[in-house]
């Protein structure tokens, strides 16, 4: 019995010790993303043109620095585009960023980021995409109804697709100093009454609660 | 398996007040935890098929219907706009698209809600066609939770269907005690299998018919073993013949069950062809009508209401006809050994090394709709460990071959040959058609069977260094748990 529980306890030691690694090493920087995905070229910003999605509501807190897309400039280096975000429902530029051009034309292109300092839109707001080269820009995401509580416009007219809009901070924090933050994100769109409180003492069951059982289970069962 | 008494190595430890032990209970206590975390961790409607699982549960719960009808929707209202609020059928497979968690969305959902009808759903879908025991036993929970809003009644569904895990642990735990007497550190090892295995619990934590499905194979393995080995008592033998028929009534492909259960009961009755006639009768009667009062009650319901009792099979057996057989065993050789000169690539060549493709990457880690994986060194490693436990439990049948039961282990053997053989040819009709079929959960109604083959590995070891292998091997599956739920975490809301 005794080495069973040795060898359990060596053994959860190690795991939990890789576990706690994994979760200081695996890192993101994403605060919201409208969920969608770039499965293909859905908007072409000429030179000039300006394709906007909105209007978003960012969860309570949020906070973000950048706005991710989805951009393609097929057979060369990308065009500079201006990213901007508006009021929901119109009026001048919120705050503005810029996203270089020269990226490459991946395909399907890589999430390329504009930085528009720091930002905490409470209320509805628009992304907005300026194509500033002199060179056609392929916006990817999918077709419209991917992003239900949003919809696209291009040069002001309804598109039917929806843009792969990301909302980022500048650093990537680890796996383990965002567990709050997704605990709250799990809080939503789930029961009632789950919270991140809830999480939390869900989570102690697991992390406490599994091993003190299993441990019971070896001390009567060896 | 072995024919040593059933008291052998008897407990130290008396059981609890509970009547269970304290280790089995410790276990189920385990899987329960685990299994309730998943349904609260998945987000709605990232597990497999869950929609269609849910709109069946949800009609039943509604207006006591069946689903199927042509002329309605698939899903009611309230479940469609639910799905559409978190953006379920975007995120479903596709890595880069977490569920929507912004609580304005979420407010404005709930504020819309209340004018959506939940009974207008009941229109075809893939799960329309199956039969109803599991949806009207989650059901109860969906109704338990009636009064609250959507989510509150998809956890509901959710919990009823994760109460199975415990009853899977506790019927390997007495599926061990058959097969190597009750030496508790042997069912401990087999009943940690269960418990501790990430994917049952994720599939038992969503509404899905194979969580029960799972536990209601393990309980027919066990009372299959126990009448055998019990001399066909007439209880035992009901009450098994009754599971295999409430088997059947949770999904279709539990008629791969009808096989090993005619073998038992046909060793049974042979063994007892000195007796008297009468208490032959009885006994066979009693099994007839345990089989006659679950899958015979559930095809006259179904006839009643002009529906196939068991669709898939029909489907399967329809497809016999326009069989290329040779091409059939060419795939099934192809599924676990490298292709012969002679042979042309299967039906299963896209999928590369189907075997491990599908048991072990699938089987031992694939979240969400499949799409939450792990690294593939990870699934490498699983794999040694998987084909040495094989191995072993392999050796330490053959090594115990003189003190086997053979109608045990051609029982055992038959279930496992039924089941590879009904999923082996939908999966080759399927693929033949173009789409996918097999998943590495459908193994898991022997989920108890590998629990036992965990356990005959560890027999292969010196006493002294069997404790520390059981207890290293439990911890190592709790971490990977750990390791699936923070998979799971990471994929969804980090």
């Amino acid at each position: 019995m005794r080495s069973g529980v040795v060898a359990f306890l060596a053994v959860l030691a190690l795991g939990l010790l890789a576990l706690l690694a994994t979760g200081l090493t695996r890192a993101s920087a994403l605060v919201y993303t409208l969920g969608v995905a770039p499965q293909g070229p859905v908007g072409m910003l000429e030179p000039g043109s300006r394709a906007c999605q909105g209007a978003v509501n960012l969860p309570g807190d949020a906070r973000f620095e950048r706005i991710g897309l989805y951009p393609r400039t097929p057979g060369g280096p990308g065009s500079p585009l201006e990213v901007s975000i508006r009021p929901a429902d119109g009026g001048a530029a919120l705050a503005r960023g810029e996203l270089p051009g020269g990226y490459r034309g991946d395909e399907p292109p890589r999430l390329r980021y504009a930085d528009l300092g720091r930002q905490r839109r409470p209320e509805p707001f628009t992304v907005c995409v300026t194509n500033r080269g002199s060179r056609d820009v392929e916006l990817w995401g999918t077709a419209a109804l991917a992003s239900p509580s949003t919809s696209s416009v291009l040069d002001g007219k309804p598109g039917n697709f929806d843009l792969g809009v990301t909302f980022a901070d500048r650093e990537e924090r680890s796996l383990l100093a965002r567990l709050p933050e997704a605990a709250e994100h799990a809080s939503v769109f789930h029961p009632g009454w789950t919270s991140p409180w809830a999480y939390a003492v869900l989570a102690a069951l697991v992390l406490l609660g599994g091993p003190a059982l299993l441990l019971v289970a070896l001390r009567r069962g060896l | 398996m072995t024919r040593q008494g059933p008291q052998e190595d008897a407990d130290a430890h008396p059981p609890r007040a509970s009547g269970l032990p304290s280790p089995l209970l410790a276990l189920m206590l385990v899987a329960l935890i685990l299994s309730v975390t998943w349904a609260l961790a998945t987000p709605a409607f990232q597990a497999p098929d869950e929609q269609s699982h849910f709109a069946y549960a949800q009609l039943l719960g509604e207006r006591f219907e069946l689903p199927g009808k042509p002329n309605r929707p698939i899903y009611s209202d309230e479940h469609a706009v639910a799905a559409a609020s978190v953006n379920a059928d975007q995120v479903a497979g596709q890595p880069l698209t977490p569920p929507e968690w912004s609580e304005t969305l979420e407010e404005r959902w709930r504020h819309g809600t209340v004018r959506q009808a939940a009974d207008s759903g009941g229109g075809p879908h893939s799960a329309s066609s199956y039969p109803p025991l599991s949806y009207l036993w989650e059901s109860v929970g969906y109704r338990l939770f009636a009064g609250g809003e959507f989510f509150d009644k998809l956890f509901g569904a959710r919990l009823l269907s994760a109460l199975w895990l415990p009853v899977t642990v506790l019927a390997t735990w007495l599926l061990a005690g058959e097969l190597f007497g009750r030496r508790r550190p042997l069912q401990l090892a087999a009943a940690a299998v269960p418990a501790l295995l990430p994917m049952p619990a994720f599939i038992s934590g969503s509404v899905s018919p194979d969580g029960m499905l799972y536990a209601v194979w393990t309980l027919v393995l066990w009372l299959g073993v126990r009448t055998l080995r019990r001399g066909m008592p007439l209880g035992t033998t009901a009450a098994f013949c009754a599971l295999v028929g409430i088997a059947c009534v949770v999904k279709s492909v539990s008629y791969a069950l009808l096989p090993p259960a005619l073998l038992v009961l046909a060793i049974g009755l042979w063994r007892r062809r000195e007796e008297p006639l009468p208490r032959l009768a009885k006994v066979a009667a009693g099994a007839a009508g345990a089989l006659a009062l679950t899958l015979g009650v559930w095809i006259l319901v179904a006839r009643g209401l002009d529906r196939t009792a068991a669709a898939n099979v029909s489907a399967g057996v329809g497809a016999a006809s326009g069989t290329d057989l040779r091409a059939l065993l060419s795939y099934v050789w192809q599924y676990y050994l490298p292709r012969l000169p002679f042979q042309d690539p299967s039906v299963a060549a896209a999928i590369g090394y189907p075997a491990y493709r599908v048991w072990i990457v699938l089987g031992w880690g694939a979240f969400g709709w499949l799409e939450v994986k792990f690294p593939e060194l990870v699934y490498r490693l699983l794999a040694f460990f998987t084909a040495a436990v094989g191995i072993a439990a392999v050796v330490a049948i053959w090594r115990a071959r003189r003190r086997i039961e053979l109608a045990v282990l051609a029982f055992l053997a038959l279930t496992t040959i039924a089941l590879l053989a009904g999923l082996h040819w939908s999966d080759y009709h399927v693929l033949a058609a173009g789409n996918r079929f097999m998943q590495g959960r459908y193994i898991f109604p022997l989920v108890g069977l590998m629990g036992c083959a965990l356990a005959a590995a560890a027999l292969l070891l010196p006493e002294r260094a069997r404790g520390g292998a059981i207890g290293a091997t439990l911890a190592g599956l709790f971490v990977f748990h750990l390791f699936s739920l923070g998979l799971v975490i990471e994929r969804f809301y980090a």
